[in-house]
This record gives structure tokens, sequence and C-alpha cells, in this order.
């Protein structure tokens, strides 16, 4: 069949496909240019591999803006008459795809056959004029206008290659403006081996340089740096990279790239990790973020992979054996990269400390390596202002004061005064680090308002039985421990702490929880409460470097009473309000109690 | 169909980015995400903040929520029970207040508290499982995706019972209940349930397809981990060995989420005992690591059974001894189980079992150096045959050393220790043999045995037991942070041994710590001229000597390493740039730009702020160990970092930015002249990239015009008050703001320092 003009149809539901390809397979238009731009650099290849003759490949893209129309055109292998039936109107084939199977090439791309269907879903027409080097006294023009049937006609000779116009529907204009299609080629291109050119073949390509890792000798490092930033902001549009470090480790899936640490400040769980990655020169998924580490929220990288497996729309990868090593090359490239910064590039280390220090703290605590590279410089958040673990232990006598309540207890006073820091336990990540970093360096934890927090804080003093003796019957009471201690500040004359263990036992043991709680679980509750002893229901420490508690110890006056009432209404007052029950503390009572007192003392 | 617990969620979450506490919102979507994708150091960072943003949003529903996701990281998939069992008690009882029992995650708290007690000991606290879940299954149905969870948790406790037959019954029962109920697209939706209920079963084939259809409706990270681990014992069971190593998730993998622990551990020693890994002493490693784990965790009737597999295995490789001591370690678990059930039958079993491994027929060479030379290929096998050797040739040393090495590497501490006291029952005055046995407690973190060791070094009759027990004591208190009673003890050592490199130097570096130079340059100019070579000594006694003035000794010990410095007195050089690294008072490093001066000295180029000092024209000691790599290519352009040792003379320059807008290159060199004479630096830090804007308020348009970001510094005899007049007058008639507001705040005048600030509030500063 030579006939010069004739309709076909092509051999599949076209409606149907189209409905797919435009639902599922191809979630962003731009993926069209993408398409089309590797049949072209697939043509050129192939004309390579398969003619004998040296020729200068040359791959052209044109937006025409006021034409509403986008034009690509290579000088490569073309298409018969033939090919054109065969390959290009058959969905699921297609010629490259035929190549790779029988092992020619592995520079080929395409391989789905879906391609140039994608060029429909953008156009309201699509003209391809090819001459193939097979026959090229013979130009083949194919037309159509929907993609389910189609015009083919001979056209005008023209030099061996190809050219498909695409006439832009109304919602795929802006793939006719030059700027929109440099920045999608300079994504989506940037690792084809040919050189693509936007408009005319004299401008310089726009998928150069050439990668780091694509570069055929080593290149100077700082020569290496540019290039590596260059990449980079074709990909990442919000943030400057504050430092890029390249894929290392060969892995089994024997991925190359470049990850980076952005330039856009982070909290502790923000994620805007941006990983893109391509296979065989192609971007097929430009948010595999999953392949970074979950705390690396602050990254981003570019990732080519041949062991990689696009799902069939080509946008998104599949989760397999490849993946899963391809995430642990890069985990492990981040790591290390991260973990020669601070010799390599100083500048930029203290960058990254400073806008990342919470997603810092999450990724210390989530990877050993990292720890131990971060657990002196990261800070973390304390009542005296962020500070680092060392500076911590420096200012707190060796210690690290961990608070974990909203300010309601003791701890404000008591460390206020001494400028100790306190570590706020609340805020993201500052508690595990902080406990990891003292457990690596021997040093003592000490959570204000735990039980174990107090025995550290408040170290018992041996004091004589006949001066214990007066302290508990002036401050003493029922289930209340009197512990003689020493700390500052002196101006702190007592410190009142409910058991919270015993606190909950009379909760959970009380009869009123029968009648809330089912039966079976309460007692399960109880088989636990029943092993917490409730002798004492809460320790009141006294500082004897106090000079009130060293009066109250001394030979009692008649005012010795009166003030010891106010020292106990104000350890009372000042106790945890969460904890009342516990501790019987009636605050009625207690300022009740204060009162009577001050006007004692006053009328005295 | 709703769901009462995610449809809550949901609704809480819009409710609380409405009432403006958007953090607290994301943080209840991240919670689940980071406990079912097995996240747990990152749950760990959330759950303090998410805990107090729940309280203080006084909405109790929403703390239940919080402590509710803490505890199924915390209890259903790290099984840290001894730290967190009184929370779950605690959250029960929360949970079922008045105000909360009506929050729908309520419910879901029973099955924290339930797992707790299966955790520690499933079997022995079956029953009461049974009863408490079967409990809450009647006070709901299965709308709640809670009623999967639980009877998740009474299908675990009837098969703990042994009671398999009746888990099946009612699993079939609850699914049915599921599918009928809520849509799901399993048509297993408890494949966890299911596959170990029929595995127990030993309908393999069964439990097989049912992991299969589960791996096909992943959810998260912890479900992939969960159905391979299945998989794996599956085909182990089944004798498929091969398959069954391939879809073994890593040791490395399942290290932390200790639920996965038993199931990992039965399917290698299966694996082990078909020879399909290496039954070895690292495999053993593995195991000991999930037992401790488990018991630090307080996770007995688990870490019971896998102590119990790996003492089997060390019979299978012959290893009565070992395999003795394992068994040691279940027995002493069995006590403090709930009941001890079948423990004391598999210990019996386990018993004869070891009783039955044949004297290990040990091949030994035929002089302690042909035993030695043989060493090295499985420190395991290693330690028997030294055991053998050194029960031919008890008396030879090398034997003994070689053996505590290898008992290190097997991390057989108190093993080793034992093998020392034997060998000094013999050898009392084996100096170098109690020293090692002292080092090793003292790696152990066991001060206590350390101290023993010590008092045992210093009875030895030995001509260097003083001066060697000295330098324990030393080592000893430096571990326990004790500096003044270390550097007591490294003072007598020197004193014995003056020129003793290691020593001096320690001396020397708590000479330093406590600002005695003097005395430590001694020291330092004793080791130079006692020592021909050139060593760390003498960088040490330039940095000391140079902030003494000591000049002839920076001299000397600069000519040692191949300096030519001219003349006496001071060294004032023009060397290269480089940068000196500065900690701040909160911690942060900061490195300034300097100029070299001499080998250890520069002085400071940089105007920042270190906190609130600067360092401009200081002239500073420096350590001379540079912190940053040398360039990979040569690069001339390279600055080294080096560490501030002390200042030595500070200029007193005060530094004040000065920022805003750029008032134009003419107005700008005026000002910059101006304040010149006055005797102050500037020192210029934007360039033309730098821009600023006004924002778009009251009406006025937004502008973009050049911004300029510099620093003033002035002189500690410079006019502070001269130069603020002279900065007010030149700027005040500038089309857009330029400050300097702490030059202000310096002298002390906050209102104008305040005016400035809010002059440049409308651009965004």
């Amino acid at each position: 069949m030579s006939g010069t003009s004739e309709i076909l149809t092509t051999q599949v539901d076209l409606p149907g496909l189209m409905k797919v390809l435009g639902n599922n397979l191809y979630s962003t238009p731009s993926v069209a240019i993408r398409e089309l731009v590797q049949n072209a650099h697939d043509s050129c290849v192939r004309r390579q591999i398969e003619v004998a003759d040296s020729f200068e490949p040359q791959i052209v893209v044109s937006p025409d803006p006021v034409r509403r129309r986008l034009i690509i055109d290579d000088n490569g292998a073309g298409l018969t008459r033939d090919e054109i039936v065969r390959y290009l109107a058959t969905v699921g084939t297609g010629y490259t795809s035929q190549m790779r199977d029988q092992g020619q090439s592995d520079t080929l791309i395409g391989y789905f056959g879906l391609g140039f269907l994608s060029a429909f879903f953008v156009s309201t027409k699509v003209e391809l004029i090819t001459t193939s080097y097979q026959s090229p006294e013979k130009t083949w023009v194919f037309t159509s206008t929907g993609g389910e049937r189609y015009h083919l006609a001979s056209g005008e000779e023209r030099p061996v290659g190809t050219r498909v116009i695409l006439h832009l529907n109304e919602h795929f204009q802006p793939l006719g403006e030059p700027a929109v299609v440099e920045d999608l080629l300079r994504r989506y291109c940037c690792l084809l081996p040919l050189p693509i050119h936007l408009e005319d073949g004299s401008s310089p390509a726009v998928n150069r340089p050439i990668p780091p890792w694509r570069a055929e000798k080593t290149l100077h490092p700082v020569r290496r740096q540019a290039v590596e930033r260059e990449l980079v902001a074709r990909f990442e549009d919000r943030f400057e990279p504050l430092c890029v470090f390249p894929l290392t480790g060969e892995g089994e899936t024997h991925a190359e790239g470049l990850v980076w640490i952005q330039g856009g400040a982070t909290y502790g769980t923000s994620d805007n990790r941006n990983v893109s990655v391509f296979v065989r020169g192609m971007l097929v998924d430009s948010d595999a973020r999953e392949l970074l580490p979950a705390w690396a929220g602050f990254c981003g990288a570019i990732i080519e992979s041949d062991s990689l497996t696009p799902t069939a729309s080509r946008e998104d990868l599949q989760r397999n054996e490849a993946f899963e090593s391809t995430a642990a090359q890069l985990r492990r490239s981040l790591v290390e990269g991260l973990s020669r910064l601070p010799k390599t590039q100083p500048a930029a280390w203290r960058r990254v400390l400073r806008m990342h220090n919470e997603a810092l703290i999450g990724a210390a605590l989530s990877d050993e390596g990292l720890f131990e590279l971060l657990a002196d410089v990261l800070k973390v958040p304390t009542s005296e202002g962020e500070l680092t673990l060392p500076v911590i232990y420096d200012r707190a006598d060796g210690r690290v004061h961990v608070s974990l309540g909203d300010g309601a207890g003791y701890e404000e006073v008591l460390f206020r005064a001494t400028q100790v820091p306190v570590v706020l336990g609340t805020r993201y990540g500052a508690m595990p680090f902080a406990e990891r970093h003292a457990a690596r360096e021997g040093k003592t934890v000490v959570r204000l308002g735990t039980k174990d927090g107090n025995r550290a804080l408040f170290a018992p003093v041996d004091l004589p039985t006949e001066h214990v003796d007066i302290l508990t019957s002036l401050l003493g009471r029922d289930g209340l421990e009197l512990v003689p201690t020493r700390f500052s500040p002196a101006s702190l004359p007592v410190v009142l702490a409910p058991d919270r263990e015993v606190a909950l036992k009379r909760r959970v043991e009380r009869e009123e929880a029968d009648r809330r709680i089912s039966s079976a679980i309460l007692s399960m509750a109880r088989m636990f409460t029943e092993t917490i002893d409730d002798e004492i229901t809460a320790r009141l420490f006294v500082n004897l470097d106090s000079p009130v508690i060293q009066r109250l110890m001394g030979p009692p006056t008649p005012r010795t009473r009166q003030a010891a009432t106010i020292v106990r209404a104000m350890a009372d007052l000042f106790t945890d309000r969460r904890e009342e029950d516990a501790l019987q503390v009636d605050t009625g009572a207690a300022f009740q109690a204060l009162s009577e007192a001050v006007v004692a003392l006053l009328e005295a | 169909m709703t769901d009462i617990i995610w449809d809550w969620v949901g609704e809480a979450k819009r409710a609380l980015v409405e009432s403006g506490r958007e953090r607290l919102a994301h943080l209840m979507g991240e919670m689940p995400r980071y406990t079912c994708d097995e996240k747990h150091a990152q749950l760990d960072a959330i759950y303090p903040e998410a805990l107090a943003l729940a309280r203080a949003s006084k909405n109790p529903w929403i703390e239940v929520f919080v402590r509710h996701w803490n505890l199924q990281s915390r209890i259903l998939r790290r099984h840290q029970v001894g730290d967190w069992m009184g929370e779950a008690v605690s959250l029960i009882e929360f949970a079922n207040r008045p105000e909360t029992r009506d929050c729908p995650q309520s419910i879901c708290t029973t099955q924290d508290l339930v797992n707790c007690y299966g955790n520690i000991d499933g079997p022995g606290y079956a029953e009461e499982r049974i009863q408490a879940t079967r409990e809450t299954l009647e006070r709901i149905d299965a709308s709640w995706p809670c009623y999967q969870c639980i009877g998740g948790e009474l299908i675990s406790a009837l098969n703990d019972a042994g009671r398999t037959d009746e888990a099946l019954e009612t699993l079939e029962r609850i699914e049915l209940d599921i599918r009928q109920t809520r849509r799901v697209r399993s048509p297993y939706p408890m494949v966890e349930s299911r596959v170990h209920t029929l595995r127990l079963q030993n309908r393999l084939d069964e439990a097989l397809a049912v992991n299969a259809e589960g791996r096909k409706h992943i959810h998260d990270d912890g479900d992939l981990r969960t159905r391979a681990q299945e998989r794996a014992l599956l085909l182990a069971l089944k004798g498929e060995m091969e398959a069954a190593h391939d879809a073994s998730p890593s040791f490395e993998s399942i290290r932390g989420t200790h639920s996965s622990y038993v199931d990992w551990a039965e399917a290698h020693r299966l694996l082990a005992e078909s020879a399909s890994v290496d039954n070895d002493w690292t495999l053993d490693a593995h195991f000991r690591t999930l037992a401790e784990d488990l018991l630090t965790n307080g996770v007995l009737r688990d870490a019971f059974q896998i102590l119990v597999w790996r003492s089997e295995l060390a019979c299978l490789r012959g290893r009565a001894d070992l395999a003795k001591s394992i068994y040691a370690q279940a027995e002493a678990i069995v006590p403090r189980l709930r009941s001890p059930l079948d423990a004391p039958a598999l210990l019996a079993l386990l018993e004869a079992r070891i009783a039955a491994v044949p004297d290990s027929a040990v091949e030994l060479g035929e002089s302690p150096d042909a035993v030695l030379d043989a060493l090295g290929y499985d420190p395991e096998y290693d330690a028997e045959v030294l055991a053998a050797a050194r029960a031919r040739w008890p008396d030879d040393r090398p034997l003994l050393m070689a053996s505590i090495s290898v008992l290190r590497t097997l991390e057989r501490f108190q093993a080793a220790l034992v093998l020392f006291e034997s060998w000094l029952d013999g050898h009392p005055n084996d100096l170098d043999a109690i020293n090692l046995m002292a080092a090793t407690q003292l790696d152990l973190g066991d001060l206590a045995g350390a101290g023993e060791a010590h008092e045992r070094m210093k009875r030895c009759d030995h001509p260097e037991a003083s001066i060697v027990s000295r330098w324990f004591a030393y080592r000893m208190a430096a571990f326990s942070g004790d500096d003044a009673t270390a550097m007591e003890h490294v003072q007598f050592v020197v004193d014995q041994q003056p020129t003793a490199v290691n020593a001096a130097l320690t001396l020397v570096h708590y000479l330093v710590a406590r600002d005695a130079l003097t005395e430590a340059l001694v020291h330092l100019d004793r080791l130079s001229a006692a020592h021909e070579n050139v060593g760390a000594y003498d960088w040490e006694r330039m940095v000391v000597a140079t902030c003494l003035g000591e000049w002839a000794s920076v001299r000397d010990s600069a000519a040692r390493l191949g300096w030519r410095l001219e003349g006496d007195g001071p060294i004032e050089e023009s060397w290269e740039l480089l940068m000196i690294r500065i900690a701040g008072p909160d911690g942060e490093e900061h490195d300034l730009f300097g100029q070299r001066t001499g080998p250890v000295t520069a002085k400071i180029l940089s105007m920042n702020e270190v906190g609130d000092r600067a360092y401009y024209l200081d002239q500073v000691v420096f350590r001379p160990t540079p912190l940053n790599e040398a360039p990979e290519t040569e690069d001339d352009e390279h600055t080294w970092i080096y560490p501030l040792f002390r200042v030595l003379e500070s200029a007193g320059y005060s530094v004040f930015p000065i920022y805003g807008a750029h008032p134009g290159l003419e107005s700008l060199d005026a000002l910059w002249q101006e304040l010149v004479d006055l005797g102050c630096d500037i020192s210029v830090r934007s360039d033309d990239s730098y821009q600023i804007r006004r924002l778009d308020t009251d009406g006025e348009p937004e502008i973009r015009v050049l911004g300029l970001y510099s620093v003033l510094a002035i002189p500690s005899n410079g006019d502070l008050a001269a130069c603020a007049s002279t900065f007010l007058a030149l700027t005040t008639d500038y089309p857009y703001p330029l400050v300097c507001p702490s030059l202000w705040t310096a002298l002390g005048e906050h209102e104008e320092a305040d005016r400035q600030r809010d002059r440049l509030e409308d651009w965004g500063f």
C-alpha cells in the first residue's frame, strides 16, 4: 500500500484509553513534552545505531505562543509509513521497546509506546511530518485531531528526521510559552545524553551542563560545585541549597545523583523533602520523598538509577527492593555528607545548624551516626535560652535538669533564682535528645517533678534527732515525709512534692472507681497499684540553708508557730495544683491559715 | 459507614485549626503515623510537646488521644512495660472519668493495659486478659476500629491460654462482624491474629495464604515488617529454609521494635538448626541482645523463651559451658513470671540437652605459640581452645592475655574477670595483669571492682607498683570527673618520672585548666629539653609560653618545628589569613577571620559579635590543630580554622550593626568619613544583591530599594556619644531609614533605640 492520502483507524479503544491517560497516567500535562522529546531523542539514537554514516544529532523544541503551537524537530531516523502504522498508531508497542528487548541499546528511553498519545491530551490537533533514513525520498504527514482516527499523506520532500506540531488546546496554552517550556526541559530532560535546544540550534543546549556524575572526566572541585548548584536550582524552587553532596557508595542499585540541604528554616516536624528520580535519563518521579528518611524534612535529592522501576504512568516508582536499597544509599550519602561538612565546609555547616536545629534533633534521634556528629553542637531550648548540652552541664554542675510541667510546680522558682538552665522538655525533641546525650556522657538527668528527680535535687542531710523533731512538730502532718536537705536559693525554705504513684493508687483504689471503670480492667489496674506503698503521700523538702528554717530550729519564740504556719501554707500554695487531691491540700484552708498567721504576727 | 474514632479525630483537628491551635492538630496527625511506621524516635520527639499542648487546650479528649498513641508505640510496639505500666494504669483511670469516658478513643486505653500484661507474661496473665477484653468488647460493636484491636488482644490471650480452637472461632466471629459493619478491603481484617492462630494449629499453608493476602493490603511500615516476619517464620516452620532466609527482615531492621523479637528469634533458631544461617557467636550475640532488650523492658516470658532457644543453639554448637550459663539466666526469670506454667518443663528438657553435649574435642598445637598462631577464626571456638590450652599450660602468660582478649570480644566480661582472679591467685605480683583487670572493670563502669583491683595493685610486690597504681588512681578519678584528685595522682607520677610524655602532658592539661601556666611551662620546657624529637609538647609549649610572654621558649620550639623567627621579644609576623573558632555563651561556635602573627597567635579581623562581645583587632592565642580539612586540590585560598585558646590582648572595640536602606554612595562615603574621623572602623557586609522592601501599609505603596548591612566598630577610647550624634545628624535626612539602635542602647538611651527600630518596622525588620 502506497497511497498518498488515506484515513486510518488506531487499533485500540482510544476514548477509553485517553480517559485513563487523562485521569491516571498523566497527571501533569507537561509530561507530554517529556514524552515527545524522548521520542525525538530515541529517534536520533536509533539513527546513530542503525546508520553507519556519522551525523550530528539535533533536537530543537520551538514554542509558538502566537499560534498556540509547540514544535519538536529532530534529525533522527524518521519513520516509514509502515512504522507509522505499526508503532505510532498502535498503543502498547513502540519501536524502542522492541530494540530494548533485543538488547540493542541502553540509551533508548521509551518503552511503553504510550508516550505519543500524551500529545493528544494537550492538543486539538497533532501533526507529524517524518522522513525515514530508510526511504529519504519519501516524506509522510500524519494528522490527527483526537487520536482515534488519523490522516496519512505524502508530503514535500525534506531532510531525514521528524517534526511534531502540537496545536495546543485552550487548557494547555502555556506549553507554547518559551519560559514554561524551557523550565520543563531543564528539569525533565537534564540527563538526556544528546543536546536539546530551544527555539533554534544556535543557543546553548537547555540540558547542559552535564551532571557531574555523567561527566567523562573528574571536574575541578570549584567547577563541580557550580554544576551541582545549577542542577539543584532546576529542582529546588523554594530554597537555595546550603550544601550539596554527591551520592556515595556503590550500592546494589548503582544510583547516582546529588542530595542537598535546603536553605529554608524548618521546625522539628517540617517535611519539605523534595526528591526527583530519573530512570534512563528521564524524570519519572518528581515527588519520591519516601526515598529520603522521614527525618530528612530539610533535604532534597536528584537521583538517577536504572534499577528503579517506574510504574506504568512513569510518574511514580514501584516500592520494591531496588527502592529500599536506593533509599538506604541515599540515607548513607546524606549522613556521610553531613559528617564531612564540619571539616570541609565549616561555614555551610554553621548555616545548616542554625537553620535546621530542631529538624536535626529529630534526625540525630533517629540515626546513631548523626547523633555522634551533632550531639555537642545542637541547641536545646532552656529556661535560659537555647544552649548546647556541654554549656548546660557547665552551668548546672554537670547535670541536666528537664522540666515537663507547665510551670505549675516549684521548679520555676527554684531555678529562676539560680539561673541554672532547665531544659524545656515539652519542646520538640528536647527531652529525648538531652537524655540520650546525658547517657552518652555519663551525666545525670534530673526530671523535675518526678520522684527520681526530687531524689537527685534534694539529697537528704543527716540532722540531729531533736532538730528533726522540732521541724516535724512545726511542719509535719500525716503521710508527709520530712526530708532535711540543702538547695538553692536559700530564700526558699521548703518544697512540697506529692508522690504521684500514691496519688494514682488512691484514684484507682477508691470505691468510686468501681462505678466508672469496668470491673475486669479495673482489677488489672489494681494489680499494679497494689504494689505501690502508700504510707507516704508527699515529701516536704526542708532547706537547711534557709535562714527561716534555721530560725525555726532555734529556741522557740512566741511567734515560731505562726512563722511555721506561714511556711507550710506557702509550701501548699506553691505545689503543683494538679496533685491537690493526692496531697490533700485545701487551697482555701491554706490561705486561711496564712491569713490568720500573718494577723497573729502583726498583733503580737 | 462512618468511623467513630477517626471521624472524631478529624473533627477535633478541624476545631483545633479553627481555634488557632494548628500545631496540636498537626501533631495529632503525626502521632499515629509515626507509631504505625515504627518511627519511634520521632514519636518520642513530639510526644512531650503534644501532651503539653493537649493539656493546654483544656480538652481532655485530646489528652486521651495523645497519651494513648504514645502507649501504642511504647507498649504495643516497643514493649516498654517496666517504664510505662504506671502510665497505662493512669490513662485507664483518666479515660474513664466523667469528662473523658465519652471520648471515642477512651475505650482503646483498655488495649494498652491489657497488652502490658500480655508483654510481661502473656500465658501467665491470659485469663485476666480474656476477661478484660471480653468485657470491653461487650461495650462496643464492630463499627469501632478498636473492636478489631481489642479483639486482637482477646485472640492473643486465648492463644496464650492454649485455647486455639476457641481463638479461631472467636476470630471468625469478630472478623465477620467487622466485614458486615465496616467497609474493609481485605477478606482478613485481622491478619496477624489469624496467621498466629493458624500457626499455632500448625496449619501453615493456610497461614501463608492469609499472610499473602495481608501483603496486598499494607497500610504502613509496621505492617510491611510484620508481614515479612510472619512469612519468614511460616516458611521456616514448613522447612522452606532458603525462602525463609530471603523473607526474613534483618536483625538491624527489627532492633528496637520488640514486638518482632520472638518471631525473629524463632525463625532464626529454625534457620540455624537447619544450617541455613551460621549458628555461630554472631547469631548468639543477636539472641543475647534480644533477650537483654526484653529483660530491660520487663518482658519476662519472651525473654525466657529466647534464652532457652539461645541455650539450645549453644548446645548444638557443642558449647556446653555457654549453654549452662544461659540456662542459669533463664532459670532466674522463672520466679518472676506470674505463673511458671511450662517453664520448668522447658528448663528440664534444656538441662538434659546440655548434659548430652559431648565433651568438645579440641585439638591443641604442640606449644602455646602454636596455639596462638592457630587462633583467629571463631572467637567462641578460640575461647574453648584457649581454655583447654590454659589447662595444659596454666602459667603461660600470652595464653592468659589471649583468653582475656577473646572473652572481651565475646563481651563475656565477667568470665574475663574470673580468669584474672584465678591467674592472680597464682601470680599475685603480676602487675600488668592486675592493671588490665582493673582497666576491664573501669571499661565496664564498675568503679567498686576497679577500686578493689587498685588496692591489689598497691599491695603488689613489684618495683613499679607504686607508680602504676597511682596512674590507675588518676584514671579512676578522671572517670568519676574528680579533676582535683586526678591531678594529684598525675602530679605524683610526674614527680617520679618527670619526662614521661603522656603523664607530663596530662598534668599540663590540668594545670592549664587551672590557669597555672607558669607551672605548666616548667614541665613543657623540661619535655622539650629531654626529647630530641619534636612532639605535641612543642606545640603546647608555644601556646603556653606565648600566653606568658616567654618568647625564648616559643622561639626554641618554633625552631625545633622548622620555623625561623628572627630577633627576640614578641613575635609579630604578617603571615596568612586564618579563622579562629570561638564558642559563644550558648555553645554556638563562630569562625572569625584573622591574620596569623606567629606560630600560635593571630589578630582578629572580623567585626562579628560572639554573644555580646566583639573580638575585633584582639590579639589571640589559638591551639594549632586545624579544625577543617585540607582542600581536595591545591588551593591557595584555603583558610585554616583553629580553636581559640585565649585572648592575649583585647583591643576593646565595641561593635554596632548599621542596617536599613542604602543612602547612595555619596551620602554613605560622607557618613563613613565622619565616623572614621572619630576613630571608628566600618565593615560593609551587604552587596548589590541585598534588597529591602517596605510593605504595603496604610495606603503607602510597596517600595523596593537597595539595602545596607554594615558593622561599626568603636575603640574603647572612642566617644560613643559623638559617634551617635554624628550618625543621627547625617542620616536624618536620608529618604529611607538607616539605623544603628544598639549604639543608643549602649548609651542607655533606650527610647531613641526603640524609635530607630520602629522606623524599620514597616520594612519587615
